[in-house]
């Protein structure tokens, strides 16, 4: 894990990244590292949002699985305002504009569940991969 | 400071015919191996009610939705009556996501 502040102070962009080895044991770490860095939620809102975060973390991990690549992947907590968490994979890509873009009910179901939970869910893919940017909810 | 989460568990419980399976903590992919375990073979039980409780889950993905259904899969085969009890805003709201509210007990 890393906590980077890029610039001057006044400037400066405080993240944290972790780097992810593909196993699915690691995503609850992940978890409790994020919300450790992150500001407190209330329960319900923090139920969901790491709830959609879990299935974006996993959705990666099974996309580097898919494409058997030793990578990590990466996840970025910005924690300036407005905070936001970023998922990178190395996987094969998607359309995004498919609403279930992986077979499977329960991996093709999680990034449904994780649009519906946060507004503003941008996603980036190609590809050599992508990266799923996740607005933090505001206290 | 966040307070560290509640590891998961599931436990059960059978009394008078009435056999509740009550979860907590995280219920995510890594510990649907644990709940399947937990749960394999309960049917052996002859229960006229299963209920499964999550009010104390902390945090539920799609795969444990998945073993969700799986779970309520086996009793409609058995023609066991069956109550999944999700109270919580964030359970309900992630059951009527997925299509699924219909599943719940009042």
């Amino acid at each position: 894990m890393k906590d980077t502040n890029d610039g001057p102070a006044s400037e400066g962009t405080h993240v944290v990244t972790i780097e992810l080895s593909n196993d699915l044991t690691m995503i609850a770490y992940t978890r409790m590292v994020l919300r450790q860095v992150l500001p407190a939620l209330d329960e319900d809102t923090s139920s969901m949002y790491y709830g959609a975060v879990t299935e974006i973390l996993t959705n990666a991990i099974e996309a580097h699985e898919s494409a058997a690549t030793s990578d990590v992947v990466i996840v970025e907590a910005n924690l300036d305002p407005p905070c936001t968490i970023s998922v990178h994979d190395k996987g094969a890509g998607f359309d995004p504009s498919l609403r279930l873009p992986r077979a499977g009910v329960e991996s093709g179901m999680g990034l449904a569940i994780a649009r519906s939970v946060i507004p503003g869910l941008t996603i980036d893919s190609s590809s050599s991969g992508t990266s799923i940017h996740l607005p933090y909810p505001t206290t | 400071m966040t307070s560290p989460p509640v590891p998961f568990a599931a436990t059960i419980v059978h009394e008078q015919g009435v056999l509740t399976v009550s979860v907590s903590g995280e219920f995510e992919g890594a510990n649907v191996e644990s709940f399947d375990a937990v749960t394999g073979r309960i049917d052996i039980l002859r229960p006229r009610l299963v209920v499964l409780d999550l009010a104390s889950v902390a945090l539920i993905d799609s795969a444990a939705i998945g073993a969700i259904m799986r779970f309520r899969q086996r009793f409609h085969e058995l023609e066991t009556d069956l109550q999944i009890r999700a109270p919580r805003p964030f359970q309900k709201r992630l059951f009527e996501i997925t299509g699924l509210s219909h599943v719940l007990a009042d």
